[in-house]
């Protein structure tokens, strides 16, 4: 569904901010995507948007080119929720915020407004009267909807990049609902996050960035469960995870431990 | 944007105290302004603000860049002087309807460096002057401190709200909005959804920043102490008066003689 | 008997143009030298709260207090801002606001540039604020160009030199990658090691908190919710899971099992947790590491 291959692109008068990177990221994937900061993950995924266009190499999302087709045409597969996605918010009701991106695309006003509540539904603001103003709305309200907005063009992939900076636990919990979601639907999440906790308990894939290039790709627990190699590059493994090691057990999560003990102790 | 601006470096005018240069830049305008209408006049200060450029070390390059991104301006000022200096002097030459006589080459010249001048001289004012210390030396000269500290700081924003433009740009795109399709108005239109969160976030920021300043006790001393201080040297004065010598009287021979 | 750095009674806020209360009744002492971790979900009132101690709140930004608040002994309502400026030093979240200036000199000299002290103290404090938090050669770089941690450090520093008796941190790591969050986390360990500052801070990293607070707070809907050391707080699971904060993973650990019929106490530190699981667990399986 996504392929990258070879892909390379460097900012001007920048380094290399991604390095030749190939990939593919298939149907009903649920991918986190970690590195430090400049490591280049924003720059992939915008990459992959189409808002960037690589260097060397090609982009392929759903077939397209996003060489040759244009962002509005890229859109319309992949939803990208930014760091702080209430910052996208600007319309008067919470209506056409979520409309925006439909109406972007020609939709019917029909299917525009079944697709609003419905989106507005999943992220639990499926009260809110549909003329409510954005700045009515608190903070993770106001997040909610901005998810809300991407949801409606039911993408293909959504990129989310780091969406969980200035959300509250539960919240980052309600956020993981969401995408499991869309995964069962068949559609594929990519996730940019520092949240190992999250990923554990939710991503079945992880790609690890260094300086522009994938260092690692693999499932989510043969990533996570290697402990020598975050520590070596940096990365606060688990607790669960190192506990599960001092204990001489396999585990990833809290309830995976709690299972590999009552396992070993009934 | 400007503030943003500021280059670390060792040359003369890193060196030299903020205020000689603040007169500096302003001898510049007074004499580009004062020979306006002839651009041979003009000349020795365009050169001198050039020289100035290399000297503060922005490079050759950026000054180059300056006066290529201007050539656009100049030509049209050329044509615009020339014609309508186009009675006056001695013809040089006949481009179709466009009469150029030597008088209008002179204004042009001299309407041309009238912006070109100034500009480079606060370039090189900004780039070479640790913004502290134009809030130091504003305040010497009798500005409020919380107004000079205000404007620096408002123009040190700048870099960030053009990054923050992009972001959103990048996030509207990803949703469709194309910024390229439909006549002026509908264009214009299709601001809204950059400008509004835009002007969300710059006000998100400067909430942000006045709390992080009144937590670093930002107006509370009558008299504020400032520890890294510039101060008039030699150097200093020997600019100060070299540069009142050079441009005053550049001035007087372009109103003058 | 020296008074206490924060003494809040039945203490009121919200900001003007907000009808409801974001602070609602809240009573909190804290000593001299305590490290207090104040956690909650979004808009629970955590940094309105910060704001209220640290006098922005109604001094700088509008809005209506009511109650005690008393910082340091002073009684901050009564006499305003200016009476605590310097005694109160607040970190908030991003690095990119918090570094203004084009030298880490001029950054950390700024404060007590603003509080007017000699030239000779000022740069006697900015040298041992790099000093202790590590930043000893960074005199002269632009902060601009330094990393998401180090500006944070930076930012630390800044107020250091004013050399308050309160630290206060409002979400200090929540911008911040792995790199960044340990580096701005062992700073809080260094200071609270060789200093007798008194820190409040909020903060999400759980594993952190429980291992350096003497007292966590949990804040819902303007409120104090759940106070007490990390052991008493995340022993009490349903409190925690209802008011959406996340347990420390061990904590977790004992949870899943407590919900599978094994009686444990509820550890919070891994060293904690290795004890009590590893006595759980027939000891020949046990590895030592």
């Amino acid at each position: 569904m996504i392929e990258l291959k070879n892909v390379s692109f460097t900012y001007p008068n920048g380094p290399r901010a991604v390095d030749n990177v190939s990939l593919s990221i298939g149907e009903g994937e649920f991918v986190a995507l970690i590195g430090h900061s400049g490591a280049g993950k924003t720059t992939l995924a915008k990459l992959i948007v189409g808002l960037l266009k690589p260097e060397t190499g090609w982009v392929k999302v759903s077939g397209l080119d996003t060489k040759t087709t244009p962002v509005s045409k890229i859109a319309e597969h992949v939803g990208y929720v930014f760091q702080n996605p209430d910052l996208m918010i600007f319309s008067a009701t919470i209506y056409d915020e979520v409309a925006f991106a439909l109406r972007n695309r020609g939709y019917r006003e029909d299917e525009v407004k079944k697709r609003v509540v419905q989106a507005l539904k999943e992220v639990d603001l499926g009260h809110k009267p549909l003329d409510t103003p954005p700045y009515m709305l608190s903070f993770g309200e106001k997040h909610r909807l901005a998810i809300a907005s991407v949801l409606a063009t039911e993408p293909d992939l959504l990129i989310l990049d780091e969406p969980t900076t200035g959300l509250d636990y539960a919240r980052c919990l309600k956020l993981m609902e969401i995408c499991e979601r869309l995964v069962r639907k068949g559609r594929s999440v990519l996730i940019i996050t520092h949240d190992f906790g999250l990923i554990a308990e939710y991503a079945g894939r992880v790609l690890v960035m260094k300086k522009g290039r994938i260092i690692r790709d693999g499932a989510t627990r043969e990533v996570l469960r290697d402990v020598e190699f975050l520590e070596k590059e940096g990365f606060m493994p688990l607790q669960s995870t190192l506990l599960a090691r001092k204990l001489g057990l396999r585990a990833l999560t809290p309830r995976e431990l709690a299972s590999a003990i009552l396992e070993r102790n009934p | 944007m400007l503030a943003g601006l500021y280059r670390e470096g060792d040359t003369v005018f890193h060196r030299l105290d903020p205020r000689p240069k603040l007169a500096w830049t302003l001898l510049v305008l007074a004499a580009s302004m004062a020979t306006q209408f002839n651009g041979l006049k003009s000349l020795p200060v365009f050169v001198s603000v050039v020289l100035s450029l290399a000297l503060a070390g922005i490079g050759v390059k950026i000054a180059f860049l300056l006066i290529f991104n201007a050539s656009i301006f100049l030509l049209v000022t050329l044509l615009i002087w020339v014609g309508m200096y186009s009675g006056a002097g001695v013809v040089l030459a006949k481009l179709g309807w466009l009469t150029i006589t030597d008088i209008g080459l002179l204004v042009a010249l001299g309407k041309f460096f009238l912006i070109m001048n100034p500009v480079i001289a606060f370039v090189v004012f900004f780039a070479s002057t640790k913004p502290s210390h134009i809030i130091w030396a504003l305040q010497k000269i009798g500005v409020p401190y919380k107004l000079a500290f205000s404007f620096v700081v408002a123009l040190g924003l700048l870099p960030s709200i053009i990054k923050n433009a992009g972001d959103v740009i990048d996030v509207q795109k990803a949703r469709g909005l194309a910024l390229d399709r439909g006549n002026i108005f509908e264009r214009i239109k299709r601001y809204a959804p950059i400008l509004i969160p835009l002007i969300s976030r710059m006000m998100g920021d400067v909430w942000d920043l006045s709390m992080v300043l009144a937590s670093r006790g930002f107006g509370y001393a009558k008299k504020r102490t400032f520890v890294d201080t510039p101060s008039w040297g030699k150097l200093d004065t020997l600019f100060f008066f070299l540069s009142i010598a050079f441009y005053g009287g550049i001035a007087v021979w372009g109103l003058y003689l | 008997m020296g008074a206490l750095p924060v003494e809040l009674e039945n203490v009121y806020a919200r900001y003007a143009g907000s009808e409801d209360w974001i602070v609602k009744d809240v009573t909190l002492k804290v000593d001299r030298g305590e490290m207090v971790v104040i956690m909650g979900p979004s808009g629970c009132g955590k940094s309105t709260l910060i704001n209220v101690i640290g006098g922005l709140i109604p001094h700088i930004v509008a809005g209506v207090v009511k109650g005690k608040v008393k910082v340091e002994g002073i009684d901050v309502l009564k006499e305003g801002y200016r009476a605590i400026v310097g005694k109160v030093g607040i970190v908030y979240q991003n690095p990119e606001i918090q570094v203004i200036t084009r030298s880490v000199f001029e950054e950390l000299a700024m404060a007590p540039e603003n509080l007017g002290l000699p030239r000779d103290e000022i740069i006697e404090r900015v040298n041992w604020a790099l000093e202790i938090l590590g930043l000893k050669g960074y005199e002269r770089r632009d902060p601009q160009t330094l990393s998401g941690g180090e500006k944070q450090l930076v930012a630390i520093a800044s107020v250091l030199t004013m050399q308050p008796r309160i630290l206060m941190l409002d979400e200090p790591t929540s911008m911040l990658d792995h790199e960044g969050t340990r580096m701005v986390l062992n700073a809080i360990n260094n200071l609270r090691e060789n200093t007798e500052m008194t820190v409040i801070v909020v903060e999400h990293r759980v594993e952190w908190a429980v291992e350096v607070a003497d007292r966590i707070i949990v804040m819902d809907q303007g409120k104090i919710v759940l106070e007490g050391s990390p052991a008493e707080v995340f022993s009490r699971e349903e409190e925690v899971k209802k008011f959406g904060v996340r347990p420390p993973s061990v904590s977790e650990v004992a949870y899943e099992l407590r919900a599978r019929g094994v009686d444990i106490p509820v550890p919070v530190r891994l060293s904690e947790a290795y004890k009590v699981l590893s006595g759980v667990l027939p000891v020949d399986r046990v590895e030592e590491r």
